[in-house]
């Protein structure tokens, strides 16, 4: 199976810190990812060089689809991949409904006309966000955790390939966090995407994701399946605190003890 | 926690998706109710009737010449300064992400009113005094584009830190100027300063500024799907495929020059640009594919409207319609203030 994205080399610091070190991944249709890491580590700075909005090191290699992302059109690769930051703008007043269809930009043609396809999209997005029912407000007019759903809603119209997401369920309640991972799970499995999320909580980690990469500092990683990586004492060497897991009806739930 | 508070007493746009012929019969009619008051107020009140017959070269020819040579070209100036100092505003405030932001916020208007008076004083025509101040309108933008690029990298708001430094700069030039400036010339300087559309050559002008108008609006009607997305913020915007560097440099220019062609003909007309932009957010949203050409023509018609009650108001005296323009902006503005609280609009 081509690789829907695959990083060579990449060497990424800080103004203080190394981030990454000769780091070579190869995200797959289908998998799901989580990074993992201590506040301030470099998870934002990482996701932000792969969806290209940060240059990468000359040396770096960075494949979307099996072409270097310098190479791809801005709008094509917009079709290609997707990135949820951690904070939006929120801007002047747009609707919720038309801030959701901004994700369609890079699909529609040349005189920005939504076509049918873009409309049934956002209302799509829209319902799995749970702003269905608020589409007409102004998106000002929303709560934090309904802003975040919004900026979710946007990336899930865009339908790119490949998901790059910035500690997705922030600031969102235990259904709507549930609710979005279970749904990108589904995403990947069912529709062959890929994701590649920033995550702080390593008992949702390892609920949803298929792979890890651990970022430790001082430009340390480690990668793996999330089963054999998100271990009590990786993750104690994580976070710098002694971290234990319990067994639950549902699967490991990790705390500090 | 200001976003939870005011939860549940948030307002739509009033006309969240109004229908295009709605927004079409509305605006028309806004436009041909101002043209007529401009048409009837003034020195002398027309009634409509004897206008109808004017505009059919019939009549007294006394009401012929005011009708023509007088009104209709005074009201297509007015309608496009009117509406391409809007349509820079509407601009600005996507660029800068800032709804305070306006064509006279960046100094373009101060570059252009330091190089019309330093060619008022040395005596050049008319002509050379409009062609100049355009000249210096467009320096003062390359020159704040470029401080800000020589200080750091050009984001929104070193651009408006620098634009307000340069604009105060270039004030007290211009006092400086006035100060220099010989008695008789400087009455008709300092009108031009508070914003006039009595000393503009007239009909040359007024002739080009209606077809500019609609030119720059076509123009930007294309961007106005990327200008969505910009407000979201420049990553966003990246990260959905739109060439930022490229865009925001082009219509930074593009709203420059709208300035300064407004400018030049028509001295400081202070807040259409600021106004009329969140008029329309507040009527139809902030989707740009109804707002640039709306906040055009709307723009237009108002600055006709004001010009029209500053001709009429204390006739046959007439006062500067940036004097009417603040008036009404004034407490215009207020009211927003008061509602953003309300919708958003002004939030941060």
């Amino acid at each position: 199976m081509n690789p829907t994205l695959e990083v060579a080399n990449l060497n990424l610091a800080s103004p203080h810190d190394a981030i990454c070190e000769n780091l070579s991944l190869r995200v797959l249709p289908g998998e799901v990812w989580g990074i993992l890491g201590p506040n301030g580590v470099g998870k934002s700075t990482l996701l932000k060089t792969l969806a290209g909005l940060r240059p990468a090191p000359a040396m770096a290699s960075i494949q979307l689809g099996g072409q270097p992302l310098g190479h791809w059109p801005r709008r094509v690769r917009a079709r290609r991949m997707a990135i949820l930051l951690q904070d939006s703008e929120p801007g002047l007043p747009l609707t919720v409904f038309e801030t959701a269809l901004l994700g369609r930009h890079p699909h529609l043609g040349l005189w920005g006309r939504p076509h049918h396809v873009d409309l049934r999209r956002t209302l799509s997005a829209l319902r799995i966000a749970g702003l269905n029912g608020q589409r007409h407000s102004p998106s000002q007019a929303l709560s934090a955790g309904e802003s975040r759903r919004l900026s979710v809603a946007l990336v899930l119209a865009q339908d790119p390939d490949l998901y790059l997401l910035d500690e997705p369920t922030t600031q969102l309640d235990l259904h709507y966090q549930r609710r979005l991972f279970e749904h990108f799970v589904w995403l990947a499995r069912k529709r062959g995407k890929a994701v590649v999320m920033a995550l702080h909580d390593p008992t949702a980690a390892i609920r949803f994701t298929t792979r890890v990469l651990l970022l430790f500092g001082g430009g340390r990683s480690l990668m793996g399946d999330s089963g054999a990586c998100l271990t009590p004492d990786h993750l104690t060497a994580l976070y710098g605190t002694n971290v234990v897991a319990a067994q639950s009806s549902r699967g490991l739930v990790f705390d500090v003890f | 926690m200001a976003v939870d508070t005011a939860r549940g007493r948030e307002r739509p746009p009033l006309l969240a998706h109004p229908p295009l012929s709605l927004l079409i019969a509305g605006t028309l009619s806004i436009m041909a109710g101002s043209c007529l008051a401009g048409l009837m107020l003034g020195g002398v009140a027309l009634p409509p009737a004897g206008i109808l017959e004017a505009l059919r070269h019939e009549g007294p020819a006394v009401v012929q010449t005011i009708v023509w040579k007088l009104r209709i070209p005074r009201i297509l100036l007015a309608f496009s300064v009117g509406g391409l100092l809007a349509l820079s505003g509407a601009l600005l405030q996507v660029l800068l992400r800032n709804p305070l932001a306006d064509p006279y916020v960046l100094g373009v208007s101060g570059g252009a009113a330091v190089a019309a008076l330093l060619s008022f004083m040395i005596g050049l025509p008319l002509y050379w005094v409009m062609g100049n101040a355009f000249l210096g309108a467009a320096l003062a933008t390359a020159l704040l584009l470029l401080l800000t690029r020589l200080t750091g990298p050009i984001t929104p708001i070193r651009l408006l830190l620098t634009g307000i430094i340069m604009a105060s700069g270039l004030s007290a030039v211009v006092t400086l100027l006035l100060a220099l400036s010989p008695e008789p010339t400087l009455h008709t300087l300092l009108f031009w300063l508070m914003g006039s559309l009595a000393y503009s050559p007239g009909t040359v002008a007024a002739g080009m500024g209606l077809p500019i108008l609609l030119i720059a609006i076509l123009a930007l009607w294309p961007f106005a799907g990327e200008l969505n997305v910009l407000l979201r913020g420049i990553e966003t915007a990246q990260s959905l495929g739109v060439h930022t560097g490229r865009l925001t440099l082009g219509l930074y220019l593009f709203a420059s020059l709208c300035t300064a062609l407004a400018v030049t003909q028509a001295g400081m007309i202070g807040f259409v640009g600021l106004i009329v932009p969140h008029l329309v957010r507040m009527t139809v949203g902030a989707d740009h594919r109804k707002l640039l050409p709306l906040a055009g023509l709307w723009g237009g018609s108002l600055l006709v409207a004001a010009d029209a009650l500053a001709r009429s108001l204390l006739a046959p005296r007439e006062l500067p319609v940036g004097v009417l323009t603040a008036f009404l902006g004034v407490p215009l503005f207020l009211l927003l203030l008061a509602r953003s609280n309300r919708t958003g609009i002004l939030r941060s």
